[in-house]
């Protein structure tokens, strides 16, 4: 999947940035504008279609890797590295939001997107949102990451720290969940085809 | 939709809904505004960073050098030169009769028949545990 918008960007980072100086703020500023889409894409899809939290989860985890870049020892890629930190981000993101529900006492449907012209279609987005939220963390990690994201079982083993049979195991589940909760999704695609 | 070369292959029955999934779990492209503003919350929020591991820096400092000017003071507290008269007792019933000898006679010297008041150093420490419950601060 290709990045949307790779205009090059010239605001650098701030001055008090801290563990990455200088020329490094440049790097920085590359390593961005090379991610951003799909950091955004991949918290939206782990958090279920919430636009502005995918956002905020995306740039915290860029503040995390900016701050942790020059302690990167390449022991794997820059991207798994990276988003092993984004998806501990998403994680973090959905604890406290379970918290604040469990506090208002009440359940939150999946949000609106902030866009006047919403994306596709809501109530399907909420639908599929719930249907991932009946698998556990890892299955639903393990999914999104194989079967949306295009990431290699292997990749998606050391983003999230876990061997690959286990993500195997965790796709093959989550597949079996999903299929039952969300097979009829194929039937629209199937009759327009025909 | 990538398909694995490792075993996670989806099959047939199942890449259209997952497709159908990923075609509705897919934000918005960030326009040239929004992208910015991305990048500027990201500079906002290193700085932020920046400033909040600066005060906390300093309100560890800080704590730290309260709780040495604190311990200074209460090592000076503790090694502070006993004075002359401290801790006067005052005995409030007579001297029990195995009181020591400086007791009984600081009794006897006492204007007060009934009350004698004692600097406490001159009283021997067992006697001052023993005596306790009759001899009052």
């Amino acid at each position: 999947m290709q990045d949307g918008d790779s205009k090059p960007m010239t605001i650098t980072i701030a001055s008090t940035a801290v563990g990455v100086a200088g020329a490094a703020g440049a790097d920085f500023t590359r390593f961005v504008e090379r991610r951003r889409e799909r950091a955004v894409r991949l918290a939206y899809r782990l958090l279920g279609g919430d636009e502005a939290a995918a956002e905020d989860v995306a740039q915290n985890a860029f503040v995390r890797a900016h701050r942790a870049l020059a302690s990167f020892r390449g022991e794997s890629s820059l991207d798994t590295w990276f988003y092993r930190i984004l998806v501990r981000e998403a994680d973090r993101h959905r604890r406290w939001q379970r918290v604040r529900r469990l506090w208002n006492g009440d359940a939150e449907d999946a949000p609106e997107p902030r866009d006047e012209k919403p994306a596709g279609d809501p109530a399907l987005r909420r639908r599929i949102a719930a249907a991932l939220d009946r698998c556990s963390g890892l299955q639903r990690r393990a999914f999104v990451l194989v079967h949306l994201e295009g990431f290699t079982v292997v990749e998606t083993a050391e983003i999230l720290g876990r061997a690959v049979g286990t993500v195997k195991s965790h796709l093959h589940r989550a597949l079996a969940t999903l299929r039952r909760e969300l097979g009829d999704l194929a039937e629209p695609a199937r009759r327009s085809a025909s | 939709v990538r398909r694995d070369e490792t075993g996670a292959e989806i099959g047939c029955e199942d890449r259209a809904w997952v497709e159908e999934v990923a075609s509705a779990l897919s934000p918005a492209s960030m326009n040239a505004d929004r992208a910015r503003a991305f990048r500027l919350a990201i500079d906002a929020r290193t700085a932020r960073r920046g400033r909040a591991r600066g005060a906390r820096a300093l309100r560890t400092s800080g704590a730290f050098a309260l709780a040495a000017t604190a311990g200074l003071a209460f090592g000076i507290w503790l090694g502070r030169p006993a004075p002359e008269t401290a801790l006067p007792v005052v005995v409030a019933e007579a001297a029990p009769a195995a009181a020591p000898a400086s007791v009984r006679s600081a009794w006897i010297d006492a204007d007060d028949d009934e009350q004698a008041t004692l600097p406490a150093e001159s009283l021997p420490g067992d006697y001052l545990a023993l005596a306790s419950f009759v001899v009052g601060e």
